[in-house]
């Protein structure tokens, strides 16, 4: 049966994610990348022709020398099946082969990337997903020589997010638990722990009926849970023994396969002090989740005096990350000196802010910006300023932009997926203020347009080549703005999830040479006209230790508009006497110290 | 059902067997569903021929052939959202497609407890598919 890999390596494990510690296959830091990407423009449509012309365009333009070096070939573009087991080009979309494709795109001075996906099957459905096929794949993405690869979570086996098998919440949480009993020869009577009884940590289980439920990590593609502070449970209990020395634990428990019951159990003792696990595995089904039975007796090694028994499932998060590990470790062997880009795409349904720093140079955080994408016929496709689900730009980043303590050179970048500009929906003004976010939130940029509707100089031009927008997303202090004020009625706006866009937010960000970068959006669809009062002291305040030196004791600053590069001297308030601004409008300064 | 079949329905309820196989017999041995569409199929990812045809796909088999063959242009209004439609964007490749179908009556959610639910990943049978082919029809007769 294919199951989850075993893991006996604690660095995948979860006690593991906040050590700090990347997995000997990470690649080397960067800056979040730059580049265009083919799903927004052309979903799956996307041909060879097309992806020369937007090499092409990006020379022309000279969006190249502003940093949009990489070129991605996303979903659509293999052939269905494989063949002989290998992955190979869409004959029709593709008719020269991907080779080809990564010597005409390295011709132009650029980068290559491709896509692929952690399941059996490409999200288009492409049954050519990479799973089993890590080292196959790996050769033949060596062959087409990339240098970057976005791997996709769609038709993951072990887990009943989007796209998978809605069983397979069975690998994702623990059955429910009415009790647990120790025994051993030393005691002389069993020690039985009642639901009632121990600590359930995270945010996600809770008791119920007289036992425990969903205990395990919830799913965070849709954007309605926040992202910040400890989401998965374990209920953890304290026994105390005599002695050291096998001991034996069971469970009652009654196992099923919907969001928070499941199948799969995991039971760590502070004895266990590599990666294996006193218990990691199924236990035996039973007829409804309310059914309970007791398992097996589990061999569990205890010291003497009180002991903490944790049970949990984190598989769902483990079992990613193994899975993204297993294809870069796989890319490392036969390309050990390739400086590749790793893309993580599993949509923030695993918390890929905990663990993803240790694998990838980025993970997504949600589901898509947009499902509505552009064609090879000519529709640019649609963006939404705002939308109760993860299509829109304001539903990306009011989750992204409280993520900064995730994001940094030693780890890596959030990743609000692709930008919407150039797209039907989408008024200059959003426009602006969407490049805006992304700079100041210091994500990857990819362009996801048709690059032939653009000419230097036009309005789209104007926005995606700011080069002082470019110099904020990647300056080399590689810090993400922090969110130090927001109109809504909050006690901490940096960490606070915000979901009503009924409001203005001011962000923060330091950048190199003692500069700061400031940014102020109007969320809402209505001007703001109002005395905002943001001076260096709260922004010092806000940003504590990160705040540059330089600007320490200033009496005055010097601020250049990053979109009219109006320059100004200001001392007090940063931001003016009455701040005016349109609606979902936007001003971004840099401000440095004067003289 | 697999898609294949349905590939095959579609093409036999819409506008009989391609020419070339009455004119051309050996063709005709060779009937495949790709042989029958290579005009709109070609470079579209609808999963393999043999693959059971899941609700999602359906969908999206509907939706291309609407636009590419029958040349009907998208509803821009009465769309279903995500609190309408819980599941619309599971299969986010699908989900343009499944609105489409959705918002045009050609198939339908289903009522689970108190969430309206598209349930992409449940197999079509002959009847509701051949059921969805003659709704998606019926959309070019009225002119919607």
């Amino acid at each position: 049966m294919d199951r989850p890999a075993g893991i006996t390596d604690n660095r995948y494990r979860f006690d593991a994610f906040s050590d700090g510690k990347r997995l000997p296959c990470r690649g080397k830091s960067r800056l979040p990348v730059m580049g265009w990407n083919s799903w927004n423009a052309y979903g799956s449509g996307n041909t060879e022709e097309l992806t020369k012309a937007m090499a092409e365009k990006l020379v022309e333009l000279g969006l190249d020398k502003l940093g949009y070096r990489y070129v991605v070939l996303d979903d659509g573009c293999y052939k269905p099946e494989r063949v002989d087991g290998k992955l190979v080009s869409e004959e029709v979309k593709f008719p020269s082969g991907f080779r080809h494709m990564s010597d005409f795109i390295h011709a132009k001075g650029l980068l290559f990337g491709m896509y692929n996906d952690i399941g059996s099957k490409l999200c288009s459905g492409a049954s050519v997903g990479t799973h089993g096929y890590e080292k196959a794949d790996a050769a033949l993405y060596k062959e087409w020589d990339i240098d970057f690869i976005k791997v996709d979570n769609c038709y993951y086996m072990w887990d009943n997010a989007t796209f998978s098998d809605p069983e397979n919440a069975k690998y994702v949480f623990t059955p429910n638990i009415r009790s647990a009993v120790i025994r051993g020869e030393n005691l002389k009577e069993e020690i039985t722990v009642s639901s009632d009884e121990g600590e359930l940590t995270g945010t996600r289980a809770s008791r119920k009926d007289g036992y425990i439920t969903y205990l395990g990590s919830y799913d965070g593609t849709s954007p309605e849970r926040t992202p910040i502070g400890l989401q998965s449970s374990e209920w953890v209990i304290c026994v105390d023994v005599p002695s050291d020395g096998n001991y034996r634990i069971a469970v009652l428990y009654a196992s099923g396969k919907e969001e928070g019951i499941g199948q799969w159990l995991q039971i760590r003792s502070e004895e266990d002090t590599t990666g294996v696990l006193t218990y990691d595995d199924f236990l035996p089904e039973t007829s409804t989740p309310t059914d309970f039975v007791w398992s097996k007796d589990i061999p569990i090694r205890l010291h003497a005096g009180k002991n903490t028994i944790r049970l949990m499932n984190h598989r769902r998060q483990e079992n990613t990350l193994t899975s993204y590990a297993t294809i870069l470790e796989a890319l490392r062997e036969v390309m050990p000196k390739k400086d590749i880009v790793f893309s993580i795409c599993e949509w923030g349904k695993t918390m890929p802010s905990d663990w993803g720093y240790k694998v990838g140079d980025s993970w997504r955080i949600l589901n898509d910006i947009t499902f509505d994408v552009g064609s090879a016929e000519g529709d640019p496709g649609t963006g939404k300023w705002e939308d109760p689900y993860t299509n829109s730009i304001t539903s990306q980043y009011n989750k992204c932009v409280i993520m900064d303590e995730f994001a940094g050179p030693d780890k890596g970048w959030n990743d609000p997926d692709m930008m919407m500009i150039g797209m039907n929906g989408l008024t200059d003004t959003m426009n602006r203020t969407h490049m805006s976010m992304w700079c100041m939130m210091n994500v990857p940029l990819m362009l996801g347009l048709d690059l032939r509707k653009v000419e230097k100089d036009d309005a789209i031009y104007s926005i995606i080549a700011n080069k002082d927008l470019i110099s904020i997303d990647q300056d080399p202090l590689g810090i993400q703005a922090k969110r130090i004020w927001t109109t809504y009625d909050c006690s901490d706006p940096s960490k606070e999830y915000i979901r009503d866009n009924h409001r203005a937010d001011v962000l923060a960000k330091p950048l190199s040479g003692g500069r700061l970068a400031i940014a102020v959006y109007n969320l809402s669809d209505e001007i703001i006209e109002e005395d905002i009062h943001i001076d260096l002291d709260l922004i010092a305040e806000k940003l504590g230790s990160a705040f540059p030196e330089e600007l320490k004791g200033a009496k005055a600053v010097r601020e250049r508009n990053v979109w009219t590069g109006e320059e100004s001297e200001v001392s007090g308030n940063l931001l003016g006497d009455l701040l005016v601004l349109d609606p979902h409008g936007n001003m971004t300064l840099i401000i440095e110290k004067a003289g | 059902m697999t898609v294949g079949e349905f590939l095959l329905c579609l093409k036999e309820a819409a506008g009989g067997e391609p020419e070339s196989w009455k004119t051309k017999p050996e063709a005709a041995e060779n009937r495949t569903a790709k042989a029958a569409c290579t005009d709109w199929t070609a470079g579209e990812d609808f999963g393999a021929e043999g693959e059971v045809l899941l609700r999602k796909n359906c969908a999206r088999i509907l939706h291309r052939y609407l636009q590419k063959v029958m040349g009907v242009k998208d509803l821009t209004t009465g769309l279903p959202s995500y609190e309408e439609v819980r599941d619309i964007y599971d299969c986010r490749i699908c989900a343009p497609h499944v609105s489409q179908i959705l918002a045009r009556g050609i198939m339908e959610t289903e009522v689970r407890g108190s969430l309206q639910l598209f349930e992409g990943n449940r197999e079509v049978s002959r009847e509701d598919a051949l059921e969805y082919i003659h709704r998606m029809l019926q959309v070019q007769q009225e002119g919607r």
